[in-house]
């Protein structure tokens, strides 16, 4: 074990510069036997980093028995039930998109360097203006109701996409999809969108059978796709998919079949996997993920933890109201948090402490991008000088559901700590999404912006969507420089370019503080000591993966395609 | 027979009772069901047809009156959520609960029975005052703390038994063993004090004098006066107990009425959460009606008297 962490640490530090997005993995010493010897090859299914508290990095290899073994059912436990399986329709958390990837195929996926690579599609290129991107098709594609994939089966669910309530505001820019040829799709634009291929990296980006969309009364029930596990069952809490023998990418599924489990308990989903009855388990539970690097270290089970762009803890302010309009009452906020206090008292220490919207391990972050430090000293003189100004400094702090306990009642006393003057209030979660996408709230403890590509959550910080009744700015904070900022980010292919726009984000976010950072999430997935492949393996094209995390915006989510299980 | 029919009027006026009472108070409930099903980009105008979609524009009592119209002809509707019809859910997930809950009284009784027997036999003995201490830990120990150490040593550690689901009778062995153990501690209690008191009876003393056995005057005299009060207390126990799933299910991920109604209860699922009300409240008021025709095959006094008036 210790010679294989020594040997991994090499080969981490290696990957660190492959792979954008840097996760955690930990081997059971179970799994670390005489056949984990192999170092770790290259790409991110092999190896990883391991990080320990405080910052230290040290690595082990994830054991690779030399050839995938066929056959098995995966158990795994998710945190949470989903909606439905209709992409258009549904609302895919975590949960539902990694049910979502075993039974459909997204267009595009994101390679290691966190770049969006064709999946499905077999290519796709943009018009140099970015009006106009040109998707081809992989031919032989069949949906598991046997019929082909086809350019007119896109077509459907982008024209269900711009009719949905739930999806369309994600595809503002998009004007028409075309049929070029039976597997050419066009999807003109009104604005340029040179980073559209990342907004179809999960439920945006599957595509379901036209079938599954015409079906009205089963259409969120009965998914059809394209995937490496058909549709089997699905009661609420359990689904169940087996594999497609037919799948496009050829010798894979390795598993027979996947049974997913809602297990909102984060204890009795770790009872659950120690007692044999999960293979793996998904959870950004503190106490758990403690327990499970425990565990891991002791060679009990595995352990990923997604150390790439994750959602993002913070207090998000009301930038239109009182007092909050001000950008002094909002950087006395920022002043007054001591963020690692905060994280070792209300998450167990084990999140990483936030001073922008990306993490240090993804391209986009801007080391010194002005974000205030803690300083209560400064946040004290700020507050005096608005109460001698406007006579108070008074507002209320909100948080959705009672778990935000805590979190609110040490941000309180940091709060008053400097002379502010706070309520705090603890509001059923989607009364509190309503409230706040109306504006009625000052300041919000929220979680959001997880997507390893910054123009997925453009629609929550434009101008554009800061004065509606329903603000998808839901801080409604409107600056031209940050909307000019991220259009180049999305008109722009040039990675140079979109990293100095996302540059200019940061400082800007950093200098009017509309969002209050506390914390990156983590993502951890623990499993027995016999799966393999649990970070994604390569590509279609054989790039290697983003390792976990990124589909559909989200963290954590990883495909089951390259899953297995040994002896 | 006029019992039986007084007995299912009162049925009828609960179960009418308890589902509009819920109906209200879901409603009145802070949350929106068309928000959370509309989702968090959903503009105004969306949400407002997700509403009516829903049926939530209209008046409480007119949607009650809807809904028990469907009901009663077993259409309770589909989930707001994910659309499965929530009569197929309950039918999957009833059986768990029973079976959870039959499982539950059989262990307590089988353990809180020959207990009480034995105790009683030699009240103030040293059995007696052991089963006495351990049924008092056993009542005052929640079923959420008792839960997690079942869990760990039996599931975790000695692998016996599932941590959570549902294959097979020995995944319902440790939720059950949870949910018994206060149950079982109260039946001994009470079983044990009725039975000391029957056998300081009279005829008790006759039994004794015409020369039977203990064993025999326990079994053939004492035993059935002497369970009453713990047939009724198991009956009124069957209704908490059916609210005790609701904890239990959640953290041995059974899939019964008890999720179902948590599970509903946090995604605003209101016709689920009602579905799943309905079904606790027949069944508390079906227990209790049994409960009534036990009493009367165990005392003819009962049905004589009812008989006469």
């Amino acid at each position: 074990m210790r010679t294989s962490e020594l040997r991994g640490s090499k080969r981490a530090t290696a990957l660190l510069r492959v792979a954008a997005a840097v996760m955690v993995i930990s081997l059971g010493a179970g799994a670390c036997g005489s056949n984990s010897s192999t170092p770790a090859g290259e790409g991110a299914e092999k190896g990883a980093a391991k990080q320990t508290k405080g910052g230290a990095r040290a690595a082990v290899t994830l054991a690779t028995d030399s050839q995938p073994r066929y056959g098995g059912r995966l158990v795994y436990g998710l945190e949470a039930e989903t909606d439905g399986f209709n992409p258009v329709k549904n609302r895919w958390a975590i949960s539902g998109t990694m049910i979502g990837l075993t039974v459909f195929d997204p267009l595009v996926a994101f390679d290691a360097d966190q770049k969006p690579q064709p999946y499905l599609a077999a290519s796709f290129t943009p018009s140099s203006d970015f009006k106009t991107w040109t998707f081809k098709l992989r031919p032989n594609v069949k949906f598991h109701d046997g019929t082909p994939l086809t350019a007119a089966a896109v077509k459907k669910v982008y024209d269900a996409h711009k009719q949905s309530g739930l999806t369309g505001a994600a595809f503002t820019p998009l004007e028409r999809t075309e049929v070029v040829d039976e597997l050419t799709v066009e999807f003109h634009m009104s604005s340029p969108w040179a980073a559209f291929p990342a907004s179809l990296t999960g439920q945006g980006g599957v595509i379901p059978a036209p079938a599954q969309l015409d079906d009205q009364e089963n259409s969120t029930t009965r998914p059809i796709g394209t995937g490496p596990f058909k549709f089997v069952s699905w009661n609420g809490p359990i689904y169940v998919g087996e594999k497609n023998p037919d799948y496009w990418r050829p010798g894979l599924p390795y598993l027979d079949a996947v049974e997913f489990r809602a297990i909102p308990e984060n204890q009795s989903r770790m009872s659950s996997l120690l007692a044999g009855q999960l293979h793996m388990f998904h959870t950004t539970n503190g106490p758990t993920i403690i327990d499970i690097r425990k565990r891991a270290d002791a060679g009990e089970i595995q352990v990923v933890e997604d150390l790439g762009e994750t959602e993002e803890g913070f207090v998000m302010l009301n930038t239109s109201k009182p007092p909050f309009d001000d950008v002094r009452a909002r950087r006395a906020v920022a002043y007054a948090i001591d963020r690692q206090a905060y994280i070792d008292a209300v998450g167990e220490g084990v999140n990483r402490a936030a001073d922008s919207v990306f993490t240090p391990n993804t391209p986009w972050y801007l080391a010194d991008n002005g974000y205030p430090e803690y300083d209560p000293a400064t946040a004290q003189e700020l507050v005096d000088e608005i109460k001698r100004e406007k006579g108070s400094f008074s507002f209320r702090l909100q948080g959705g559901g009672v778990d935000s306990r805590n979190a609110l009642s040490f941000l309180q006393q940091a709060f008053q700590n400097v002379g502010m003057d706070v309520e705090v209030e603890t509001i059923e979660q989607s009364r509190y999404i309503v409230e706040a996408l109306a504006g009625n709230y000052q300041a919000n403890l929220w979680r959001q912006f997880g997507s390893p590509d910054p123009d997925f959550d453009y629609i929550w910080w434009i101008s554009d969507n800061a004065d509606d009744q329903l603000a998808l700015n839901i801080a409604r904070h409107a600056n031209p420089d940050i909307d000019a900022a991220l259009k180049k980010g999305r008109e722009n292919p040039d990675p140079e370019v979109r990293r100095e726009a996302y540059a200019e984000l940061q400082r800007k976010f950093s200098e009017l503080v509309p969002y209050a950072w506390l914390d990156h999430a983590t993502w951890a997935i623990a499993a027995n000591n016999k799966v393999r492949g649990i970070v994604n393996g390569p590509l279609p094209d054989g790039q290697p993966s983003y390792p976990i995390g990124g589909s559909g915006g989200f963290p954590g989510v990883h495909r089951l395609t390259q899953v297995w299980i040994a002896e | 027979m006029r019992f039986v029919w007084r007995k299912f009027a009162q049925l009828i006026v609960v179960v009418l009772a308890v589902t509009f009472l819920s109906y209200l108070m879901l409603s009145l409930l802070p949350g929106d069901l068309a928000q959370v099903k509309c989702g968090i980009s959903c503009d105004q105008q969306s949400l407002e047809r997700t509403r009516e979609e829903l049926g939530l524009n209209q008046p409480i009592p007119l949607r009650y009156v809807k809904w028990l119209g469907k009901a009663v002809t077993g259409d309770l509707g589909k989930s707001g959520t994910n659309q499965q019809p929530i009569t197929e859910a309950l039918q999957q997930r009833l059986p768990t609960t029973i079976k959870l809950l039959v499982f539950s009284q059989l262990i307590a009784l089988a353990i809180a029975v020959p207990a009480a027997v034995i105790a009683a036999q030699r009240a103030g003995g040293i059995f007696d005052r052991i089963s006495t201490t351990l049924a008092f830990a056993g009542l005052s120990a929640p079923a959420y703390v008792v839960a997690p150490v079942l869990v760990y040593l039996f599931a975790v550690r000695l692998k016996w038994f599932p941590a959570t689901g549902t294959e097979g009778l020995k995944s319902f062995v440790l939720p059950s063993v949870t949910l018994a153990l206060a149950e079982m501690a109260a039946y001994l209690r009470l079983l044990r004090s009725d039975l000391i008191s029957t056998l300081q009876e009279d005829y008790i003393t006759m039994a004794k004098a015409k020369g039977l056995s203990p064993r025999e005057v326990m079994i053939k005299h004492a035993f059935r006066p002497s369970t009453f009060s713990l047939v009724t207390v198991m009956g009124l126990n069957a209704g908490r107990l059916l609210g005790g799933t609701l904890i239990i299910e959640v953290i041995f991920a059974l899939n019964g009425i008890g999720s179902y109604i948590v599970q509903g209860i946090f995604s605003r699922d209101y016709f689920a959460v009602q579905a799943g009300v309905v079904v606790v409240a027949v069944g508390y008021v079906l227990i209790n009606f049994a409960v009534d025709m036990l009493y009367a095959a165990l005392d003819p006094r009962i049905r004589h008297a009812r008989a006469i008036a």
